[in-house]
């Protein structure tokens, strides 16, 4: 099954001089580890918040596990997760209590909810701190706290935004198993990073994206044999993209 | 329906949690309006008691001891408008120890009766009622012919205002004039008894005469004419209120806005870091989290409400302000508060949604909430304000919260005469709402 699929996908923002996307087509099996490539104003975010409804596209469709995503409920909606690039938790409320907060909103309660907080946090390896206000953690904690809550109501289909940016190397790496592990327990992962060294480890196809297009597309071995003079995933975006600075 | 309920409850404990951690918030919340309501309340009610009752403490020097004394004590006693001692520090005051405790403001003016002043004066009506009765061609009495006036002295305090000291000089002219009335009727009514009696050849003794002179004196104000006051509608008086009755209300009206900062800020800190994203791909949670938002805000107004209450009704008293007294208006009174906490509430989700940084909204909201304050009689009595500012309270929901508050603890008024205030705050609580929603659905 198609876990998400774009077709012609279009975002022009009120005032902006270029189109963020112009027409974006991907899909992503499920059960794949799909990486979104790009370099700065690519339309990775953009592309991002349209797959998960947080904006809605200028043209073009989304449809997530072969359902349309404006008109899909909340069954459909209820399996996707999402790990914004932010550390989006509640600063003054602890590990536990930012994920309880999460898991009643998706409707978890009782022992249900006890249980999923406790299997979010063994994941992250956070339960020694999973009492201490957000605030007060380091930044790699806090980017383990920020994956756990998007992994609190279980979701089959996992939107990852840059979730390793500004981490030490134990952190990136006790994220990275994680979603290795999911990925082998069935998630669909969708992942942007500029971290292209991990994107060639960790998935199974990539697209690269600039100009809120896809240049290219496909497993990133193949990708690199594609490409001449490519030993990298990194030498094979920088010969699609350029090598000119962005803002 | 159930799920998303739920979802309400885990907003307002998430709400609650977090404002619990906010030592800032709440201080903004309760310590601040308790620090407001306590001093404003006392530094305003002595200024407040000579708004609303005019009051001055005045200290008579009786060096006469004649019968001047007691009748003017007693006149400007029954005038309501001054408190009259003769004691400082409980000894008889001197001129000189009287004029001193008025330049240091203990008291707001000292009268002094000089040694004589009373036999003068009865003298000089005589002397008068004699003239006229001799000579009744003479025509009216001067005071040419009636002799030197008696003079007594009166020292008021340079800080009263000019109203103020008016209202004093014509209070005790009023007094004075009646001590006058008094020594020429009794002069007159013993002269012409005197006169009668000795015509008829049975003179009376003068102690006899005397006291018949004194008898019309004796009804007292009010026997021949009489003043019947009424309000001017059905309701009670339209009174000014007191230090207490105006600021508890005022200021937990204020308190209660003050959750716009709060509130704002945390809607624009949701939106900035990436929380209300996560909150949005829930189904159900942005509304979910909104309502709680404004359960929880609407909690605590009800518990600032009810600390404001309570300070003015047992704390206010023990700083010497008479305690605060909701009457029996309380019902309509929490209607008013809710509505009140109402439009606090979609005040702070306007800012919240309009405002793009914490800052901003605390800056904006605070501005606001102090100006739409004082225009609407939250600083200050509206009916101390210019014309123009009175007019322009008709904008400021603090203003119609006040006026509904005031008309429930101060004119008699029940639910339906607060209605008209009652309907604005809720139609201005569901603007703002209106807007918070509008801001947001724009930025999707």
């Amino acid at each position: 099954m198609i876990a998400l699929r774009s077709h012609e996908l279009r975002k022009t923002y009120p005032g902006a001089s270029q189109p963020a996307l112009t027409g974006l087509d991907l899909a992503v099996e499920e059960g794949e580890f799909f990486g979104l490539l790009g370099p700065n104003g690519a339309g990775k975010t953009t592309a991002i918040s349209i797959f998960t409804g947080l904006r809605t596209p200028t043209s073009g469709s989304v449809s997530v596990f072969d359902r349309d995503l404006r008109a899909a409920g909340g069954e459909v909606r209820r399996r996707i997760g999402l790990v914004p690039q932010d550390i989006a938790l509640y600063p003054t409320l602890s590990v536990r209590q930012n994920l309880e907060y999460f898991g009643r909103l998706y409707g978890l309660a009782g022992g249900e909810l006890k249980r999923r907080i406790g299997e979010c946090l063994d994941r992250v390896a956070l339960s020694e701190t999973a009492d201490r206000p957000v605030e007060t953690l380091s930044g790699g904690m806090k980017r383990r706290a920020n994956l756990a809550a998007g992994l609190i109501h279980g979701p089959t289909l996992l939107f990852l935004d840059e979730p390793t940016v500004g981490v030490d190397a134990q952190s990136r790496a006790a994220i990275l198993t994680t979603l290795q592990s999911l990925s082998q327990a069935g998630v669909t992962m969708i992942y942007t990073t500029h971290y292209l060294e991990e994107a060639e480890r960790l998935c199974g196809r990539v697209a690269i994206i600039d100009g809120g297009r896809v240049l290219s597309e496909g497993a990133p071995v193949a990708l690199i044999q594609q490409t001449p003079g490519c030993s990298n995933l990194e030498g094979v975006f920088l010969h699609l993209t350029g090598r000119e600075l962005r803002d | 329906m159930t799920r998303f309920l739920r979802q309400i409850a885990a907003s307002v404990v998430k709400e609650a949690r977090t404002l619990a951690r906010d030592r800032g918030g709440l201080l903004v919340l309760f310590g601040m309006p308790t620090a407001l309501v306590l001093v404003v309340t006392v530094v305003q009610e002595r200024a407040m008691r000579f708004v609303a009752a005019p009051n001055a403490d005045l200290i008579i020097v009786d060096q006469d001891g004649g019968d001047l004394g007691p009748t003017l004590r007693a006149g400007l006693e029954s005038a309501g408008v001054f408190t009259v001692t003769s004691l400082l520090d409980g000894i008889p005051a001197t001129e000189e120890s009287a004029r001193e405790a008025v330049s240091h403001g203990r008291f707001q003016g000292v009268l002094v009766l000089r040694d004589g002043t009373s036999a003068a004066a009865r003298e000089n009506a005589q002397h008068l009622a004699e003239r006229l009765l001799s000579d009744p061609a003479a025509g009216p009495p001067t005071a040419m012919q009636a002799g030197p006036a008696s003079r007594l002295s009166v020292w008021l305090d340079p800080v009263l205002t000019a109203p103020y000291v008016k209202l004093i000089r014509n209070v005790s002219a009023g007094v004075l004039q009646g001590a006058e009335i008094r020594l020429l009727v009794e002069a007159f009514t013993f002269e012409m008894a005197r006169r009668a009696s000795q015509r008829l050849g049975a003179a009376l003794p003068d102690a006899v005469t005397r006291g018949l002179a004194a008898a019309p004196m004796a009804a007292g104000p009010g026997t021949l004419l009489a003043l019947d006051a009424a309000p001017s509608s059905d309701k009670a008086w339209t009174d000014i209120p007191d230090s207490v009755q105006q600021n508890v209300p005022a200021w937990t009206i204020f308190s209660m806005f003050l959750i716009v900062i709060p509130l704002a800020g945390a809607l624009i800190r949701e939106r900035r870091d990436g929380t209300q994203a996560r909150l949005h791909i829930i189904p159900g949670a942005p509304s979910a989290a909104l309502l709680g938002k404004a359960l929880l805000y609407l909690i605590v107004c009800a518990a600032q409400f009810v600390l404001m209450i309570a300070i003015g009704a047992f704390v206010l008293p023990l700083l010497g302000t008479p305690a605060f007294s909701p009457g029996a208006q309380l019902p309509a009174a929490i209607v008013v508060g809710l509505a009140t906490a109402a439009a606090a509430m979609g005040f702070g989700l306007a800012v919240g949604a309009i405002a793009g940084t914490p800052e901003q909204a605390s800056i904006f909201g605070s501005t606001t909430i102090v100006i739409l304050g004082a225009i609407g009689g939250v600083m200050m009595p509206r009916f101390s304000m210019p014309q123009a500012m009175r007019e322009m309270a008709v904008i400021s929901p603090l203003g119609w919260a006040q006026e509904a508050f005031l008309t429930l603890f101060l004119r008699g008024g029940d639910l339906a005469s607060v209605a008209g205030d009652v309907m604005r705050l809720l139609a201005f609580a569901a603007a703002g709402m209106l807007t918070a929603l509008t801001f947001q659905r724009r930025q999707g």
